[in-house]
């Protein structure tokens, strides 16, 4: 009988997830493997086992962690939005200077640019149904 | 539905809350790695940057697996990035990890190393990956695919492929 | 003619594209950065035209996860009275 440890690392997950169990089931290894396998499985458990496991950090130190980490992200994400703006200033001004000088070619880019949008969005719209298709199937 | 609300809270930004949920799955990480690597002490570093991947892409997180299997996720793919950057010196890398693992093996009281463990450290990470993954924490083989960025067929003929290697090199050290 | 003179397009119509054109892009990088690892695409996008960005973002990443949830949610429920 297949081992399923996930259920056994003790956590209470009441996120239900239905994973394709079946299909990790299908095949069932051959008898030469499965004693191979079965010594692996053997072998991990004894690691686990003889391996002191470090405590989990208590949760003071965690959220010291989580603080130094969020300020490093908070002024990561301000440098990329001033990025962004200098992008954006000079696209957007570059963009209005071709409006203003030739709008034919400003239209037909305009033009192109929604088409592709709305290419792209019904793509991935047909893609997804096709998954949800797939998926209940 | 405790670590769902847990989850929602630590992605709108509730310290605590995420404390609270690494802490929790702090010990299966730490278990999932040290299978993983074969080295405690890297364990413990990739644990350390899985738990900053964490923080950052906590709000990416959509619920679609489990939130233990979203972290190793995190966790295989931190470690895979690092062996294919060190792919020059990874010859020294295994010298020294093989001097670790003699280093607590003696330290680890164990009554046997058995050879199959011993052959599998050998067996690079590559193989040994999908191995762990399939037939010690049940994944299908998609999930392993999506964890090791790999497509599924790979999996397949990777864990394949690696138990042949084992029983080879099982077979080899008998006849010795 | 295919030069337009300056006095063709008035001055606050193109201020007016600019402003909208500013304000998608600046909406689309920062929602989609919370929603997405390519929101540096949507904000770049974003800035050449409008509304195409807008309903292609609101399309994929809005109304069809409120539909995924909305479908699912029926489905559970509709299990749950069998």
């Amino acid at each position: 009988m297949k081992r399923n440890r996930r259920e056994q690392e003790g956590l209470c997950d009441l996120n239900k997830h239905v994973h394709a169990h079946a299909e990790s089931v299908h095949e069932e290894p051959s008898a030469e493997d499965q004693a191979l396998i079965a010594q692996l499985l053997h072998g991990f458990d004894q690691m686990e086992q003889a391996i002191r496991q470090p405590e989990p950090p208590p949760l003071h130190e965690l959220e010291q962690l989580i603080a130094g980490e969020k300020r490093k992200l908070r002024k990561r994400a301000g440098l990329e939005v001033a990025l962004f703006l200098v992008i954006a200033l000079t696209l957007i001004g570059g963009n209005m200077l071709l409006a203003s000088i030739n709008i034919v070619v400003f239209a037909a880019i305009q033009g192109l640019v929604f088409v592709a949008m709305i290419a792209f969005a019904v793509r991935f719209f047909y893609r997804a149904k096709k998954k949800v298709k797939s998926g209940h199937a | 539905m405790d670590e769902l609300k847990q989850i929602k809270r630590a992605q709108r930004g509730d310290s605590q809350a995420m404390a609270q949920l690494l802490q929790a799955h702090y010990s299966f990480l730490m278990k999932y790695l040290i299978k993983m690597t074969m080295n405690p002490a890297l364990a413990e570093d990739i644990a350390q940057e899985t738990m900053l991947r964490c923080i950052e892409k906590i709000h990416l997180y959509n619920g679609k697996s489990k939130f233990s299997s979203w972290l190793i996720t995190l966790a295989t793919r931190i470690y895979i990035d690092q062996m294919r950057r060190t792919k020059v010196e990874k010859q020294w890398k295994n010298q020294e990890q093989a001097l670790r693992r003699t280093e607590w093996q003696v330290k680890a009281r164990l009554a046997e190393w058995t050879d199959a463990m011993h052959a599998l450290t050998r067996l690079g990470y590559e193989w040994r990956l999908p191995i762990l993954l399939k037939h010690y924490y049940g994944y299908a083989y998609d999930e392993i695919a999506d964890m090791m960025d790999i497509p599924p067929g790979t999996v397949k003929s990777r864990i394949h492929h690696g138990l042949q290697q084992l029983r080879k090199e099982l077979t080899i050290d008998e006849k010795e | 003619m295919h030069r337009t003179s300056p006095q063709d397009l008035p001055v606050w119509g193109i201020v007016l594209i600019a402003c909208i054109l500013l304000a998608q892009s600046l909406f689309l990088f920062m929602h989609s950065r919370r929603h997405t690892k390519y929101y540096w695409i949507w904000g770049i996008v974003g800035l050449i035209q409008s509304p195409g960005p807008l309903i292609a973002y609101w399309l994929v990443h809005i109304f069809w996860p409120w539909r995924k949830e909305r479908l699912k949610n029926r489905d559970l429920r509709n299990k749950r009275d069998e």
